[in-house]
């Protein structure tokens, strides 16, 4: 019936306090994005234009022209493997496509850079394969080894994307059409699959070039030590490794470079594409395909790379963790839990209550935040969601710095300031969630309620809420999973006694300690993946279709 | 490493900045993780906690005993620190102390920044190298002291801001398999250590930095050895650790780091050995000092009396470094000779230096 | 109107769509326990009518009375929920995480009645449904049926002066359709309420309504009997739209006329084989309990309904005659008011 303007039967169009909940959210807009994107403006504003171009000079130009072409080349290998994964396993026996989507689904919750010192732990100069059977990847502390784990970590959004256009769009029908009108596989994919894919491709292609532009973690731990600087590193290193007050105003360009490229490439891609594709989430049943060996074949080899991608450098992350000293074999006779006790010290416990106490924070809040723009009314709602979004979508180092500048002068050092950012940064993950739960909310199960004669609040309780309920849950575990390893913006904003577990991690691995380094990543990596199986769970239950089955 | 920034004036303490601290951990719901720093830990209870039933009586003193927060820059080894403040705060049970432990560059990079913002927040800087901290009094930061423990420290091992508190040994790392035999610094220019020798960068570890300095000042070397080193491939890491930890590896045949770190890695059983340079070991101090704007001066000047105290010095010496003062026994053996440059002929010449070195090795 | 006061009176009903009329000043009046039908193909305005009167949607101009009192005009919106409508939706609306009592429970609570005798009066109404062993399932656990059947149940639980059905059996298949076409017809009569339902399924409108409004584009061109409605159409557009139907030409008087000015409609049951009308067969459609045959005629071509299989064939020059026509108007196109045009 979808009569907008009028309509009255959305329970949530007259929940009380509409202009209290307009009113939160543009404040908590102003505070948390717009004054410190201001502020940082502003600076470069007294800085001159001559920072720039001062900035732009030697290392800050090369930064630049590192992080996008870097985005350019993992954009195009994701792009690649997301979508030939997606066509085997949304293809394959109904198994097989269970089997690709749970191996896929896995690496998303292996926190960047605890996946980045895995793969050197596995495939890097003394790893796993180069002390088993003398093979290591050239250039693990580089570029390749840079661009491959950034790969690895952006194929799985990249086949979620399109997996679901695969599921929702591109059904066996339209290419069995094909098949049934003279074409060839191939010919099909080619003429039909992939022209319908075309926008979720692109699509995909566009996040992992936005993912690749605001990575931290992977370049922090195999750029740096291989002399390779992002925008994103090169201002790490300018603002806690540099005491040079021109590395700070390179800092402040780098970061308003940084968020001008994201921007530039959001709005093109979406003038390209015309408009945001919100893709579903994949995971309905498309169908059973017709799957043969060779899908069978396929299978086998997507899971054989997430074994190696994800769960080898797991396990020789593991290895080197367990191993007694730097430099011997990680052998049983060299085993040893003493730098699993390490992370029992105090202070690291200490760091680890303040990951989950932000985390906590960072997740209720925002889904609170999340629920007021929804209760605010479809409409309004909508608009404040695209602006929840403009947090987002700012680089984390970039809104970090921003509100260093916008509040380190009464926050500095203190847990509140790295809430903060994490806030403004995660809204969107809490809202959107939320928001698409409600607009798939068929308008009439609210009308029914109220022809039922449930006033307003009542469908709002009754009705709206429960419905909702896993969606609530889902934002609020997705936000406090990335609240958990969050590190590029944590490792700006840290104080003394104010670092996350994440921090702590970043820094040991720094010193150049790999053992404790890998016992800290293990234990990152568990409380991540513990506090990934309830979203596991939540996801099946949002992913099961309402109504009929 | 220069702190170009003049700023002197006191830092101000926002006043809001407490407030907001507790506004953060209600928020966050981790009340307690806010003021972390294992010493703020109240749980940890004072070595000399009274028995139940017994009245305490305070130890005649003729002064008030210092109490509040002071809070600790440093660039000491964690455990170090740790065992240090453990110690302090059993004697001084009413100080709570608010520790930011990183490297050198993290540090300076945290003083400058702070600076830009109004002033630095600390009330003392422990640091790994002579120089940065002669910078730091350069700026006008330090505040002038007289330890009563000053007179057992080497006269050239203090200014009238600030005072030695261990010593440092930058020595060479190499595996244990290592051949050809390197007995001296000039020895890693090797040609068959090619592409095999790794540095600890100067701009990111402050041990790294008083080498620097150290070389310069040494005709025998100077930056041309950097030069040399850089010729024959020489691989640029962060800290002296990561570099015993990449010789152990075996992504390098030999380097240059700390003593402490070798020793540290050979305890645990890595395939590397110490080579105590024939010419010396560059023996640097680390210093530490007060801040001008400290707001608790009383509290952190009984800090570095208890750091270059004989209990203070003990524990440094148990924790494995070389204690400042020569009268106090322990810390580890030491295997040659000592070279100590002149400190403060190196910080004149220093703005050139890491100029020099990034002419050489790039940023 | 003569009678009682009508349970839902709407006077020059216009409802937009996002500032676009989609339903211009109807005037609809629907008697005590009376059925009424909105017939119209899709996309006409009958579910815009329909949320209107529940309340969903606010007409922007006319008046509306149900059960006497004004429920929207100028300065009033009473809301859905004090209303007294009970809604069967489309596809149902039932809430997934409510099992078929609590929904049916939900609408009685709401009426203020306590847990216990809503309960009761709840297993009442899912006894009188036939699925009270049905209580304790999730509409996932449900068949289409059986959706179906607890979506009358809540609406039926609330109580109401008038029930409105949507499309109540538009997505159902043949055999499904036909006995809740059935089972529907036997609950609106026991309701003993007034009913307005919208369909575009002309078979369930002539056999379940007591009279039926034909809509075109938001329109109302024909309100009456489903006799009037079959017998009498307007003009060749709702002819066709209340069942198979040929137009042919004839004189102003009605009298089948080669080539002549005016129209008449033909139903296939209006005419036979055999007599002094000439036509040739151009199809025969056998439908197992009859056979429709196409004939060519000087007058345009006619369909015929004869009892059993086909006893002509493709090209057989046949006679024929007609029992009944009825005249159209010259123009088809939006009128007034059957009461105008029969007046």
């Amino acid at each position: 019936m979808g009569v907008a303007g009028r309509d009255r039967s959305a329970g949530s169009g007259r929940v009380p306090g509409r202009a209290l909940g307009m009113l939160v959210t543009s404040a908590a807009f102003a505070a948390l994005v717009a004054y410190p994107l201001a502020r940082l403006t502003g600076t470069l504003g007294d800085l001159g234009p001559e920072a720039i171009t001062r900035a732009l000079a030697g290392a800050g130009g090369r930064a630049v022209l590192t992080s996008i072409g870097l985005g350019v080349v993992v954009a195009v290998l994701v792009v690649v493997i997301g979508t030939t994964t997606a066509l085997i396993g949304e293809r394959a026996s109904s198994r097989g496509r269970w089997l690709v989507r749970a191996g896929m689904v896995g690496p998303l919750f292996v926190p960047p850079f605890v996946a980045a010192l895995g793969w050197a732990a596995a495939y890097g100069p003394r790893g796993l394969t180069d002390r088993w059977l003398g093979i290591s990847l050239p250039g693990t502390y580089g570029l390749p080894g840079v661009i491959t784990v950034l790969t690895v970590e952006a194929v799985p959004l990249a086949y979620l994307i399109v997996a679901a256009a695969l599921a929702g769009r591109a059904e066996p029908d339209l290419e069995r059409a094909a098949r049934a009108s003279g074409a060839t596989s191939l010919d099909a994919l080619r003429t039909v699959t992939l022209p319908l894919l075309r926008r979720p491709i692109l699509g995909s292609g566009v996040l992992a070039f936005i993912m690749t532009l605001n990575a931290f973690g992977v370049p922090a731990v195999l750029g740096i030590p291989g002399g390779v600087s992002t925008i994103t590193t090169r201002l790490y290193q300018d603002l806690a490794f540099s005491a040079d007050p021109a590395s700070f105003d390179r800092a402040v360009v780098l970061a308003l470079i940084l968020v001008a490229i994201a921007f530039v490439t959001v709005t093109a891609s979406d003038r390209l594409l015309g408009g945001h594709s919100s893709p579903r989430t994949a995971v309905t049943s498309s169908g059973p395909a017709t799957p043969g060996r060779r899908s069978t074949v396929a299978v086998a080899a997507v899971m054989v790379g997430v074994i190696a991608t994800a769960a080898v450098p797991f396990v020789a992350l593991i290895l080197v963790a367990l191993t007694r000293a730097v430099g011997l074999p990680p052998t049983p006779e060299n085993w040893t839990l003493a730098n699993f006790a390490e992370v029992l010290d105090p202070r690291i416990l200490g760091a680890l209550a303040r990951s989950v106490g932000l985390a906590l924070a960072a997740a209720t809040i925002v889904t609170v935040l999340g629920g007021i723009v929804v209760a605010v009314g479809r409409r309004a709602g909508r608009v404040l969601g695209g602006v929840a979004s403009i947090g987002f979508a700012v680089p984390g180092s970039t809104l970090a710095l921003a509100v260093l500048i916008g509040y380190g002068g009464a926050l500095r050092d203190t847990l509140l300031i790295i809430l903060i950012v994490y806030l403004g940064k995660f809204w969107a993950l809490g809202h959107r969630p939320i928001a698409g739960s409600v607009d798939r909310l068929p308008n009439d199960l609210l009308r029914a309620a109220r022809a039922s004669g449930a006033r307003p609040r009542d469908v709002f309780r009754s009705i709206v809420l429960p419905l909702l309920r896993p969606a609530i849950i889902g934002a609020w575990l997705i936000v406090f999973l990335f609240g958990l390893h969050e590190v590029t913006m944590s490792s700006l904003l840290y104080g003394p006694g104010t670092d996350t577990l994440a921090v702590v991690t970043l820094n040991v691995q720094q010193l150049g300690d790999p053992t404790i380094t890998a016992a800290l990543a293990v234990a990152l990596g568990l409380v991540v993946g513990v506090g990934a199986i309830p979203v596991l769970l939540v996801r099946r239950a949002i992913d099961r279709p309402p109504g009929r089955e | 490493m220069k702190v170009h920034s003049v700023m002197t004036r006191p830092a101000n303490r926002v006043p809001g900045f407490r407030a907001a601290t507790l506004v953060a951990a209600a928020v966050v719901l981790v009340a307690g993780c806010a003021t972390a720093g294992p010493g703020a830990t109240p749980s940890d209870p004072p070595a000399s906690e009274p028995a139940p039933g017994v009245s305490p009586s305070p130890a005649p003193q003729t002064v008030a005993p210092p109490g509040g927060t002071i809070r600790l820059y440093s660039t000491v080894t964690q455990a170090t620190v740790d065992a240090i403040v453990e110690g302090y705060q059993a004697v001084n049970p009413n100080v709570t102390i608010d520790l930011f432990r990183a490297p050198t560059g993290e540090v300076a990079a945290r003083i400058a920044a702070e600076l830009r913002e109004g002033g630095v927040r600390a009330d003392l800087f422990w640091l790994t190298d002579p120089l940065s901290i002669q910078q730091y009094d350069q700026d006008g930061l330090l505040a002038a002291y007289a330890p009563p423990e000053a007179a057992s420290l080497d006269p050239a091992d203090q200014g009238a801001t600030f005072w030695a508190t261990r010593h440092l040994n930058m020595v060479m790392v190499g595996a244990a398999d290592l051949s050809p035999a390197v007995t001296d610094w000039g020895d890693l220019t090797d040609p068959a250590l090619k592409d095999a020798v790794a540095l600890p960068d100067p701009g990111f570890a402050g041990s790294a930095f008083g080498l620097l300095g150290a070389f310069a000042q040494d005709p025998a070397y100077g930056l041309e050895f950097y030069q040399r080193l850089k010729d024959n491939g020489a691989i640029i890491v962060k800290s002296p650790d990561e570099v015993t930890t990449g010789v152990a590896e075996g992504r390098f045949k030999a380097g240059i780091t700390l003593d402490f770190s070798v020793r540290s890695a050979i305890a645990k059983g890595s395939p590397v050995r110490l080579i105590w340079p024939t010419s010396g070991a560059v023996t640097m101090y680390s210093p530490i000092a007060m801040l001008q704007a400290s707001d608790n001066a009383a509290a952190a000047k009984s800090f570095i009396d208890f750091v270059l105290s004989g209990d203070g010095q003990a524990i440094i010496a148990a924790s494995g470094w070389e204690p400042a003062r020569a009268d106090v026994a322990g810390g580890p053996p030491i295997d040659g000779s000592q070279v100590r440059p002149d400190w403060t002929a190196a910080f004149r010449e220093q703005a050139d230096l890491l100029a020099g070195y990034r002419a050489i090795f790039g940023e | 109107m003569a009678g009682p006061t009508p349970v839902v009176d709407a006077r020059g009903l216009t409802i937009a769509h996002t500032r676009t009329p989609v339903v211009h000043e109807f005037d609809l009046s629907v008697g005590p326990a009376e059925t009424v039908a909105l017939l119209g193909p899709s996309g006409s305005g009958k579910s815009s009518l329909l949320a209107a009167v529940a309340g969903f949607v606010r007409p922007i101009a006319g008046e509306l009375r149900i059960g006497g009192r004004l429920v929207d005009g100028p300065g009033v919106a009473v809301p859905p929920e004090d209303r007294s409508v009970g809604v069967v939706f489309q596809n149902d609306a039932l809430w997934p995480h409510l099992n078929v009592l609590e929904t049916v429970i939900y609408p009685i609570r709401r009426r203020g009645i306590g847990r216990a005798n809503a309960e009761r009066e709840a297993r009442e109404v899912l006894e009188r449904l036939g699925i009270a062993h049905l209580a304790s399932r999730r509409p996932a656990q449900l068949s289409g049926g059986e959706q179906q059947r607890t979506g009358l149940a809540r609406a039926l639980a609330r109580d109401a002066v008038v029930y409105l059905l949507d499309e109540p059996t538009a997505h159902l298949d043949t055999a499904l359709k036909a006995t809740w076409q059935q089972e529907l017809a036997d609950q609106v009569r026991r309701l003993g309420a007034a009913v307005i339902f919208a369909t575009h399924d002309v078979a369930e409108a002539l056999s379940i309504a007591d009279r039926v409004a034909i809509v075109r584009d938001g329109r109302r061109i024909q309100f009456g009997t489903p006799l009037e409605v079959y017998e009498r159409p307007v003009d060749a557009w709702s002819a066709r739209l209340t069942g198979a139907a040929s137009v042919v030409s004839a004189t102003t008087d009605g009298v089948l006329a080669a080539g002549g000015p005016a129209q008449v409609v033909v139903r296939p049951d209006w005419a036979g084989l055999d007599g002094d009308l000439p036509g040739r067969v151009i199809a025969a459609w056998f439908r197992g309990s009859h056979t429709d045959v196409e004939l060519d005629t000087p007058f345009g071509s006619v369909v015929i309904r004869t009892l059993g299989a086909p006893t002509v064939a493709v090209g057989d020059v046949v006679t024929w005659h007609l029992r009944q026509s009825w005249p159209l108007r010259p123009t088809p196109g939006p009128i007034g008011t059957m009461n105008q045009y029969y007046g």
